[in-house]
């Protein structure tokens, strides 16, 4: 497993567990359809689907994708740091943007989530191919 | 008591029964097939949290279901729904000890 991979799948579990954790004290609390915390229940989303279910899913194609006959194999490798690299901030920007609105910083944390994504995009694209062709 | 329900507690039932019911322990389960194993015995680690980690979080899962109905329907307790975000969690917390030190660097 590439150390790229490592890191996304490591950071993947690690929001599955803060994500789960905000989940399970939104449920324990409170019924989570409570509409005065609608924004904690954003964060729970959004650490889940982005910060696990994203992350986990391009952490596993990185590693396991058909790869490129020639170096580098797995695309250039300073392109999915990036994308980790922004990935991550856009994740932890919109959580501390929800926490106390500080300026525009959960609308950039979704415009480095969504940079990030086509970055991976771009990094996985040409490996989406049959195995054994170039 | 289901009609009695609101549509958005119904609504979350619906999305967590696919989201953790179905997805997430699709993905577990792949994830403890396939992942790295221990070069030495367990090879994937000790089963005893993976079969833990599976009654808890469907426990959990149905606990909520029926509790979320209980609550909204009939007016019932909120210990149900206390009792299943706790199984949920230790369930996940099991999953992560399970999977984390199967994450490593490995050539090829």
């Amino acid at each position: 497993m590439p150390r790229l991979s490592v890191w996304m799948l490591r950071s993947s579990l690690l929001a599955l567990l803060v994500g789960t954790g905000l989940g399970a004290w939104l449920l324990g609390t409170e019924p989570a359809y409570d509409t005065a915390r609608a924004g904690l229940r954003e964060m729970h989303l959004t650490l889940l689907l982005f910060g696990w279910l994203v992350q986990f899913v391009l952490g596993v194609a990185y590693w396991m994708l058909p790869r490129y006959p020639t170096a580098p194999d797995r695309g250039p490798v300073w392109l999915g740091w990036t994308a980790y690299a922004g990935f991550t901030l856009g994740l932890v920007f919109g959580f501390l943007g929800r926490l106390a609105p500080l300026g525009n910083l959960g609308s950039s944390g979704r415009l480095l989530l969504a940079g990030a994504t086509f970055g991976f995009l771009l990094l996985l694209w040409g490996r989406a191919k049959p195995f054994g062709t170039p | 008591m289901l009609p009695a329900l609101s549509n958005p507690a119904l609504h979350l039932g619906a999305i967590h029964l696919l989201t953790v019911g179905w997805l997430l322990q699709l993905i577990s389960g792949v994830a403890y097939w396939m992942f790295p194993r221990h070069p030495s015995a367990p090879p994937r680690g000790d089963e005893r949290l993976g079969w833990a980690a599976l009654v808890l979080l469907n426990t959990g899962l149905a606990l909520r279901l029926a509790g979320e109905a209980w609550r909204l329907g009939m007016g019932g307790p909120s210990w149900p729904l206390v009792l299943a975000a706790l199984f949920q969690l230790v369930a996940v917390t099991l999953l992560v000890a399970l999977l984390w030190p199967r994450i490593r660097e490995l050539r090829g």
